[in-house]
């Protein structure tokens, strides 16, 4: 487990399932993702299977919001999103990451940029990264914003690199580097 | 066969990798590629299996220029190689690598002559409607070739890739369709 302020990460379980796959079906977290198609448990199923083949620093983790006691019960933990490293590259020392807060009651409210906080911590501090990167489709300044939050630096933008709604919007590539992380 | 002014593209065949395996070992071939180890020709022949198993549209082409003979007998010569990798058919977007792996050919606008050809083949016979690359920033003569061919600087990844002791940024130049 890893944790943060108000979040941590733990790993991904199958129990986890059904609840990506509301979420990667909703039409408004489609708009930041990767995925266009609807997308069915099977489907979902077969990719945990494989990422679960992948090296363990790549497998998905699951971001939860710390719940505070109430009624002298215990605290408990809210799954609202997923994050985690792909294609670790060990001899450059760097990787991709991908996030997603799927859990819309959660948007705008700082959880995605702390999140974002935690992996870079994790990816530098413990994986000894050299650099840390990212693409996000120009269409989705919250997510921007949360990476400029998180310290990352803009250094390319793959013009027209995807057909969404229509139309072909640029991709974005944002890093951070290890001496720039505090 | 794709044919330029004075290259032309052919498909690679299984006499040519003695030729790629010269090519691949000569270091100064190799700061320019994604290649930092020494090459075997069993290496070679095992990635020429798995190439030619790529989908049609993305096996590597063989570079030629054409060599006029001293009594007229001319005969076309390999310099180098090129390639598509990964095209995104829904995003009509793709990635292409080049190496002049004969370095008697270099610095005589052959490169930018093959990627001026590639380009024209992936929008004119491909329809693609973006086409990229990657590129060390110590590699000028490279950049320049792209520059030339009408290729647009769209960043840089910085410190992207270790080499000789110190990490480099890796530059990503594209051109799209209507740029063509």
């Amino acid at each position: 487990m890893i944790y943060g302020e108000r979040i941590r990460f733990r790993a991904a379980e199958r129990e986890d399932l059904p609840t990506f796959v509301r979420w990667i079906n909703d039409p408004e977290v489609q708009q930041g993702i990767g995925i266009y198609l609807p997308y069915s448990q099977v489907a979902e199923e077969n990719w945990f299977e494989s990422m679960l083949k992948h090296p363990l620093d790549e497998h998905v983790l699951a971001i939860e919001v710390r719940q505070p006691a109430a009624n002298g019960g215990e605290e408990s933990w809210k799954l609202i999103g997923s994050c985690g490293f792909s294609d670790i590259d060990r001899r450059n020392r760097s990787a991709e990451f991908g996030i997603n807060i799927g859990e819309k009651d959660y948007w705008n409210r700082g959880y995605g940029t702390e999140a974002v906080r935690l992996l870079v911590k994790y990816g530098f501090n413990t994986l000894n990264l050299h650099r840390i990167f990212l693409r996000v489709f120009e269409t989705n300044p919250r997510a921007v914003r949360a990476y400029e939050k998180a310290g990352f630096t803009h250094e390319v933008r793959y013009r027209q690199a995807e057909f969404r709604n229509g139309k072909y919007i640029d991709m974005l590539v944002m890093s951070i580097l290890r001496d720039e992380f505090r | 066969m794709i044919i330029g002014e004075r290259i032309r593209f052919r498909g690679l065949e299984r006499d040519d990798i003695p030729t790629f395996v010269k090519w691949l070992n000569d270091p100064e071939v190799q700061q320019g590629i994604l290649l930092n180890h020494p090459v075997s020709h069993a290496t070679e022949e095992n990635w020429f299996d798995g190439m030619i198993k790529r989908p049609p549209d993305e096996q590597v082409l063989g570079i030629e220029v054409y060599l006029p003979g001293e009594k007229g007998e001319g005969g076309w010569k390999l310099i180098g190689s090129l390639a598509f990798n990964n095209i995104d058919w829904r995003n009509r977007a793709s990635e292409f690598g080049i190496m002049i792996g004969d370095k008697t050919y270099w610095n005589q606008g052959f490169g930018t002559e093959a990627v001026q050809l590639l380009v024209k083949h992936g929008f004119n016979t491909l329809n693609l409607n973006r086409i990229y690359l990657h590129v060390f920033e110590n590699n000028p003569r490279a950049i320049r070739a792209y520059e030339k061919a009408g290729f647009i600087h769209e960043g840089r990844k910085r410190q992207a890739e270790f080499k000789d002791g110190k990490y480099i940024d890796v530059l990503v130049m594209s051109m799209l369709r209507e740029e063509f």
